[in-house]
């Protein structure tokens, strides 16, 4: 009997951990039906750097990959090498290591709620396993994002952290995840250092009364290690253009002057008495941060900007509608909890911190930049699982108290099912569309095999950098691409739209012009008359069908 | 002390000055109940305003707070009060009913008979005497569940490659039975959302709404709510009952967002209200100057307000009022005889918003009139949006100047303005007077 209540744990822990597994890696070749741009630079970046150890620039074995001349910090690349090697390159061996990170995540969430419900590891157990069920978790480990590895290295801090005491391989597990986080992700960059900022000072605890310069510094040493997490990120070539990013998606430059138009009085905008500029963007950066803590926002939103991609949770926001109520509940039960603990006060920090990337971004509301804060989001959800529970069971009438736990629970499992059908199979038709370009992992394989009997590929898209897509799905040589870095933008400004390469050139599709050449391939996603192209002699026409039963892509070939 | 207690005073002197400063015109809503002059839609306004005085009073004896003038503070300077007194006067009745029958229910101390007794009045209120049609209704639709669960069963199916699933396990979630419950949880979340209560001043993720809260405040309730929380402070249940009525209140109406959400003034004003002494009297220095600061930001929010109202009062009020009131009062100002005065559907409520204005209004002819292909009738006045002219666009693009178009066909423009938002989508927003003699 004791053995049992040994193993059981255990045995459920590791069943937790196969089935999150499995939901996470089944299918990806399917669903999200294909990748995006992003997916798709990082996955030929880690082809070019398995195949060469250089990027597709051809600089060697960088942490920051220039890509869209956005900078992606490299470990994701670094990480999915190993799988290219085992499986290729394909959509399951660029997205696994988000896959299998998303269960990493969910193992130090699972340890993090033990400590700080001080909970047994069963119950502890319980609560992890519907979480992992949220729409967030689920999408976000099927899909290859830097911000979703970098939330695991984030939440593997935060455990270290609430175990920093314990001796020196835990302080040295903070700064390896702190690293691992900074090298995975640009917020983590921002959030690291305020994370380890604020859990050594404690401003929640600070007596303000009593508080001394010396005993704030003998406090903080371990903000003094941080800038070496950073120095070989500064020493890199490309140092200086780390900030790029910043430049691109920054609140200061976006808003500028705050105020409304219409309200600005004074020539000079910091002159005007009413509506000052510093009001508006003291709200502003304000609501960056409550955006966060609303329940609406967590349940229902994903940022509006990103529709029709990968980066959309198909129906639903973050933590879903179960999830979003639960987080109201877990807030107003265990804010006194969180509060006066040590433990808890690191869970409030660890979602400051999470947050303050997002704060001084542009978007009002954008969960990929903000990902490390939702661990701590999921844990005030744990609690108000457990506390709805606990209140549900403590009723005095027994019949009442099974009966409404019971329901409960299986609202929250049943809630897990949705989510899960929902993720494999019906968010296609939220996740593709606009800003999700289809058609290329069905028609390339067909161009490939037609390419080298023609002169020219003329790509016709409306789609900027779907070269990506090519590369990607094409496995094309990495060492050609290297040999036209010269040719592309230079860093600081936004990724060119097109780049021809090899015997591809990029063009508005111009039939009644263009059928006059000869010996050509167009790719073209414009409205192609059928009937035009069977008279044309020489021509034929391949439209391709995507899973959802759309015609994205023709190819026409013309001899 | 004696100062401070006259802040609530002058709070609501400033508000009605503004008010008869600002002269916004009357809402369809005060037309309907029989607003035909100035002085019958002040004292149709002023008796909004004394019902919701009366409401904010009756919450006010329910609580026990040491300081009640702070409380009175929020909740005079709170733009959405304005909004209601001045232009519904029946949400002002519903909340004087709603809070009204909260008070007199708790001289019984039974929670539930409070809670039963409120909630139906609420109930019978938005939807039976006001026929609201909530959207909680149709989410709770088990036909419209039952549709939506067959549509994902058919388009998943005809989802080539997909991942399979057997059919068992996927009708554990989609059934119609959790398709109503998530859709109405859905729905229902939509009551606990920050950026209309805290932060409608900036305008986030593109929705719009008038301002309940100034920014500020959202941190004078993060502190409230830390010290109801942490410290088990008064109140409690007052605020947790008024909560819950303002939740049910929120899904069982269908006006705008801000008008739904009209109950949750009181709770959170509460919350802000409750603590705000024990920081100005019992903290530090620094938490005291921390508090001022904050004050002095709330207090130049409701300045800045008023200043953004009286400038842009067509981006934050209803446009259609102001679209009769310019049409309107132009034929006030220069009478002259017509034999018809054509007003297209858009602006449908032309005839009854003209007993405001005028004394004969049979000239008025409601058609929605196209004068790029409607011949012009001679001793006629049109009055239409720019579409109404040149002919509708549906992506509400018109050229800037049409003057030239009109007098090609023997009429002239006397009159125009750029309405905002669209009234009528297609049609543009120049809203123009036209004669045509």
């Amino acid at each position: 009997m004791m053995n049992l209540k040994k193993i059981l744990p255990i045995l459920l822990t590791v069943i937790f951990i196969a089935v999150s597994l499995y939901v996470r890696l089944v299918g990806l070749e399917k669903s999200p039906l294909s990748i995006g741009f992003d997916e798709a630079s990082l996955g030929y970046n880690a082809y070019s750097l398995y195949l060469t150890g250089k990027d597709e620039y051809g600089t060697p074995f960088p942490l920051s990959l220039r890509s869209f001349n956005d900078f992606k910090p490299a470990l994701y690349a670094y990480l999915a090498i190993p799988l290219i090697h085992f499986f290729d390159l394909n959509q399951t061996s660029i997205r696994a290591p988000s896959a299998i990170l998303g269960v990493v995540s969910l193992i130090f969430l699972l340890l993090i709620f033990k400590k700080v419900s001080g909970k047994s590891l069963l119950l502890s157990l319980g609560v992890v396993a519907l979480i992992s069920f949220f729409p967030w978790r689920l999408h976000f480990s099927r899909v290859a994002f830097e911000t979703n590895i970098s939330m695991a290295f984030f939440t593997g801090a935060i455990w270290f952290l609430l175990n920093f005491k314990k001796g020196l391989i835990y302080k040295i597990g903070v700064f390896f995840f702190s690293a691992l986080a900074i090298y995975s992700y640009h917020a983590s960059r921002l959030a690291i250092p305020v994370l380890i900022f604020l859990v050594f000072l404690d401003p929640i605890s600070l007596n303000l009364k009593s508080l001394h310069v010396k005993t704030i510094f003998k406090k903080l040493w371990p903000l003094a290690i941080v800038p070496i997490l950073y120095l070989p990120l500064l020493l890199e070539t490309q140092a200086t253009l780390l900030l790029t990013r910043l430049n691109q998606t920054n609140v200061f430059s976006h808003f500028y002057p705050f105020t409304p138009s219409e309200l600005l009085f004074a020539p000079n905008v910091w002159l005007n008495l009413l509506a000052h500029p510093l009001y508006y963007l003291g709200g502003i950066l304000s609501g960056h941060v409550f955006a966060y803590l609303s329940p609406k926002n967590l349940s229902l939103l994903i940022y509006p900007g990103v529709i029709k991609s990968a980066q959309v949770i198909s129906g639903s926001g973050m933590l879903g509608f179960t999830g979003g109520v639960l987080f109201i509940v877990g807030i107003i039960t265990a804010f006194k909890k969180l509060i006066l603990s040590k433990e808890g006060r690191i869970i409030i920090y660890s979602f400051l911190a999470g947050i303050a990337p997002a704060v001084v971004a542009w978007e009002w509301y954008y969960p990929l930049r903000s990902l490390n804060a939702f661990p701590a989001i999921d844990i005030a959800a744990g609690f108000g699982l457990l506390a709805t529970l606990k209140y549900l069971w403590s009723r005095k009438n027994k019949l009442f108290a099974y009966a409404s736990s019971s329901t409960f629970i299986l609202v929250v499992i049943v809630s897990s099912f949705y989510n899960t059908a929902n993720e494999f199979n019906y968010g296609a038709w939220d996740t593709n569309g606009e800003f999700q370009p289809g058609g290329y992992k069905e028609g390339v394989p067909l161009l490939l095999s037609l390419k080298d009997k023609y002169q020219t590929v003329y790509i016709d898209s409306n789609q900027a950098q779907n070269y990506t897509m090519f590369w990607f799905y094409m496995k094309y040589p990495p060492e050609n691409i290297q040999k036209i870095a010269y040719r592309r933008n230079v860093p600081g400004v936004e990724g060119p739209a097109t780049i021809d390469f090899d015997n591809f050139v990029y063009k508005k599709f111009d039939w009644p012009n263009d059928k006059n050449k000869s010996s050509f391939i167009y790719w073209t996603s414009s409205e192609v008359k059928e009937e035009e192209i069977k008279v044309t002699p020489g021509a034929k026409l391949y439209r391709i069908k995507d899973p959802l039963g759309n015609y994205p892509v023709s190819i026409i070939t013309k001899e | 002390m004696a100062m401070i207690s006259t802040v609530p005073l002058l709070i609501l002197l400033a508000e009605v000055i503004w008010q008869i400063f600002i002269k916004y015109p009357p809402t369809l809503e005060q037309i309907n109940l029989g607003v035909s002059s100035a002085a019958a839609l002040w004292v149709v306004r002023f008796i909004s305003l004394g019902l919701l005085l009366a409401a904010s009073f009756f919450v006010s004896r329910l609580i026990s707070i040491k300081k009640g003038v702070y409380y009175w503070i929020l909740v005079l300077a709170s733009p959405v009060f304005s909004l209601v007194w001045m232009s519904y006067p029946l949400d002002a009745l519903k909340i004087f009913i709603v809070m009204g029958i909260f008070y007199f229910l708790n001289r019984y101390r039974k929670t539930w008979i409070v809670v039963t007794g409120v909630l139906i009045v609420i109930l019978t209120l938005n939807l039976s005497v006001f026929k609201q049609n909530p959207k909680i209704l149709e989410a709770l639709s088990i036909k419209k569940s039952q549709e939506e669960v067959t549509l994902r069963f058919n388009i998943e199916d005809k989802l080539n490659p997909s991942i399979e699933i057997p059919i068992q396990v996927r009708r554990i979630g989609y059934n119609k039975y959790f398709a109503a419950f998530r859709n109405s949880l859905n729905e229902s979340l939509n009551f606990f959302d920050f950026e209309t209560v805290f932060f409608e001043e900036i305008h986030p993720l593109g929705q719009k709404a008038f301002v309940i809260f100034f920014w500020p405040e959202v941190f004078l309730f993060g502190l409230g709510l830390w010290f109801l929380l942490a410290k088990q402070g008064k109140n409690g249940e007052v605020i947790l009952t008024l909560l819950f009525f303002s939740f049910i209140y929120f899904i069982t109406s269908s006006a705008s967002t801000e008008r739904r959400l009209f109950l949750t003034l009181y709770p959170l004003s509460i919350i802000m209200a409750g603590y705000l002494d024990s920081f100005l009297v019992g903290g530090s220095k620094k938490i005291k100057i921390g508090m001022t600061l904050l004050i002095f930001l709330i207090f130049y929010g409701w300045m800045t307000n008023y200043y953004d109202r009286y400038v842009r009062p067509d981006y934050w009020l209803d446009n259609r009022p102001i679209a009769y009131n310019f049409f309107l009062s132009y034929l006030k100002d220069n009478p002259g005889k017509y034999d018809q005065i054509l007003v297209p559907d858009t602006l449908y409520a032309a005839k009854e918003y003209c007993r405001f204005y005028l004394d004969d209004c049979d000239a008025f002819k409601i058609k929605n009139f196209d004068l790029s292909k409607d011949t012009v009738e001679k001793n006629s006045l049109y009055v239409g949006f720019i579409g109404n002219f040149t002919g509708p666009n549906p992506a509400n693009s018109f050229p800037p100047d049409i003057s030239n178009i009109l007098e090609n066909k023997g009429i002239k423009i006397l009159k125009k303005t750029h309405i905002l938002n669209n009234i009528a989508n297609g049609y543009g927003q120049e809203l123009l007077i036209v004669g045509a003699k």
